[in-house]
């Protein structure tokens, strides 16, 4: 087994803490090895297994893609049904077995077989290509599955379909409410089983949707990008907040639900900054305007409530929806974008996603902090502003800013260190 | 989960998928079986679904209607039902009206396919400013747009697309639903759909 990151800053600390008699010299291998100790069953099987499950799904979409024409359709059907019934049955069999992951392989391949009978049904009466109609019998049938029988592998399964449905219907042009309902039935079910990938999944499923019509609401209160993209900001900004507020309750999900804010927060960002396009005409500067003050509103009472939010937060939170109104207003009518402002802004951002992860001990941010900073420099650097001597220039003003940056805090934080220490002595 | 509840948990799930999927096949089987068939002109292309393999799209003659020819009722709108009323008394169904909902009863020689209403043209001009009398008013899909074949036999049904010598035999019922029963070359019948 691969030592945890865990287990290895325990071993690097045991060493001074043994020197400075903390922990005795003779209790620290037994320490050690109770950090690894493999009393964990290994979940490689599990995943194995249900990777097979999912291959074994494909293999029945091709077999229907292929539409054999040597065998009758009641042939085919018969079949593709009889592998369904097997696989439920195979899935009670090693339930009573108490074979927990082969079960849930079962179920992965149980739902696979619907949907392949779906399509076959689809493709023998030549129905019309129907992909929302489709995938929504699908994910109802995986739905039902996953609750009845309480699978978790079933419900992963369900999630990804019903995010497959809500796309669909999206990309006809409609904006999709039903989706919400299983979408919920989905959530609860995630929570009743506490089973974390399925979580993570039910906010994956919500960011997709909102996402997806995004657009299509878009075009319908007559909004460009930029308003879009602006009042989207706003809201995640939201979402980011009560990610934050939930950490101080020490809420389970709320780390998970700052790291998806912030990544669609970079993500909107950098397309708000390279997209060419201005405000859309007449389509008003109110509700994005609207939006930024309730997130601010929003952060400032963060701030006075939440011990952990810091006021440099609430000018970073505010960036992303203005930042990108900043872009919509000063791109031209040609559609030069106006990077040599708003690049620095991202990066800027992308440091305080750092100070911010240091801060509350949360590696995720840190890491995409780090990753953003560097595919915004990567892509600066391939997209040159003007001459590549003026993207050399504008990279050293930057470097030097930030070490020097980096100076100056360093010596403040030394400061407040040194002053802290005289108080309480 | 005990044993006994998982065990019933499953028979629902087995017997709930079971019967959605039947239900599907019995409306089909249903629609095949109704004694009304007309036989539509079609154009075939052929590409291929992702999941269920090779087909061809029918492009049919009674997708796009000219105003002028074939009376059309006014209120359509894109995104709306539209019922194309049929004569079926020749070899190949011709249309006789557009009609925005389904007429209480069919004379007889007549029936009724119920479609999409995708765009409705309202000047009859063409891009350029022009006269356009014979330019399409309406364009209607049908729920009988894809016909799936064996892997790598669609272009074999696409050649006669210049020919359009193809005509798809359409099962209809009174409500206008339509499902595909077979097709036809140069009046003769070159696949049959058995129901199973």
């Amino acid at each position: 087994m691969w030592p945890t990151s865990y287990a290895k800053r325990v071993a690097s600390d045991l060493e001074s803490w043994v020197e400075k008699g903390w922990v005795s010299a003779d209790n620290a291998p037994n320490i050690l090895a109770s950090l690894n100790k493999e009393d964990a069953p290994s979940k490689l099987p599990v995943v194995i297994t249900v990777l097979g499950a999912v291959l074994i799904g494909f293999s029945a979409m091709a077999f229907v893609a292929a539409n054999w024409a040597d065998m009758s359709k009641g042939l085919r059907l018969g079949i593709l049904g009889l592998a369904m019934w097997s696989a439920y049955g195979a899935a009670a069999f090693l339930h009573m077995r108490n074979q927990v992951a082969f079960t849930e392989a079962a179920f992965v391949v149980g739902v696979a077989l619907f949907g392949a009978n779906i399509m076959l049904i689809g493709q023998m009466y030549h129905l019309p290509q129907d992909f929302p109609a489709g995938l929504l019998a699908w994910s109802l049938g995986g739905l039902v599955t996953a609750w009845v029988v309480q699978s978790r592998a079933a419900l992963a399964a369900t999630q990804l379909l019903l995010m497959g449905w809500t796309m669909a219907v999206i990309s006809e042009g409609d904006i999709h409410l039903m989706y919400l309902l299983p979408w919920a039935v989905a959530a609860l079910l995630a929570f009743r089983l506490d089973w974390g990938p399925a979580k993570h999944l039910a906010l994956i499923g919500l960011i997709v949707w909102l996402l997806g019509n995004s657009p299509n609401l878009a075009e319908n209160l007559g909004w460009g990008p930029i308003e879009l993209l602006a009042v989207l900001s706003s809201l995640f900004g939201l979402i980011w907040l009560a990610g934050i507020a939930g950490e101080e309750r020490q809420q389970p999900f709320a780390r998970a639900l700052q790291g998806y804010a912030a990544i669609t927060l970079l993500v909107m960002f950098w397309v708000g900054h390279v997209v060419d396009e201005g405000f859309e005409d007449g389509a008003g500067y109110l509700i994005p305007a609207l939006s930024v003050v309730a997130l601010l509103a929003a952060s400032v009472f963060a701030f006075a409530r939440a011990s952990i939010f810091a006021p440099q937060d609430i000018i970073a939170l505010a960036t992303f929806p203005v930042g990108i109104l900043l872009s919509g207003a000063l791109t031209t009518s040609d559609g030069d974008v106006p990077l040599i402002l708003t690049a620095p802004l991202l990066l800027a951002l992308c440091v305080w996603l750092v100070t911010l992860g240091t801060r509350l001990h949360n590696r995720f941010l840190i890491n995409l902090g780090f990753a953003a900073f560097g595919g915004e420099a990567l892509y600066l650097y391939l997209e040159t502003f003007g001459t590549l001597l003026d993207t050399a220039a504008f990279f050293a003003i930057g470097g030097i800013l930030l070490i020097a940056g980096g100076f100056v805090w360093e010596r403040l934080r030394r400061r407040a260190t040194a002053t802290q220490s005289e108080a309480t002595s | 989960m005990s044993q006994t509840r998982i065990l019933i948990g499953i028979a629902i799930a087995v017997l709930f998928q079971t019967a959605l999927l039947g239900q599907m096949v019995w409306a089909q089987i249903t629609l095949l079986n109704s004694p009304t068939e007309v036989v539509l002109k079609t154009t075939p292309v052929d590409p291929r679904d992702i999941f269920r393999g090779d087909y061809v799209i029918l492009n049919y003659e009674i997708s796009a209607f000219d105003r002028n020819k074939v009376p059309i009722a006014d209120g359509l709108e894109s995104g709306d039902d539209a019922y194309v009323l049929l004569n079926t008394q020749g070899s190949t169904a011709e249309p006789l009206e557009v009609l925005a909902a389904a007429p209480s009863d069919l004379r007889q020689g007549q029936a009724l396919i119920r479609g999409h209403v995708n765009y409705v043209l309202r000047d009859e001009m063409t891009p350029n400013g022009s006269d356009c009398e014979d330019c399409p008013s309406i364009f209607i899909s049908y729920p009988i747009d894809s016909y799936f074949v064996p892997e790598g036999t669609g272009t074999e049904l696409e050649k006669y697309r210049d020919e359009r010598a193809l005509g798809v035999v359409v099962a209809l019922n009174e409500e206008g639903d339509a499902a595909i029963k077979g097709l036809m070359i140069e009046g003769e019948k070159i696949y049959d759909e058995p129901l199973f």
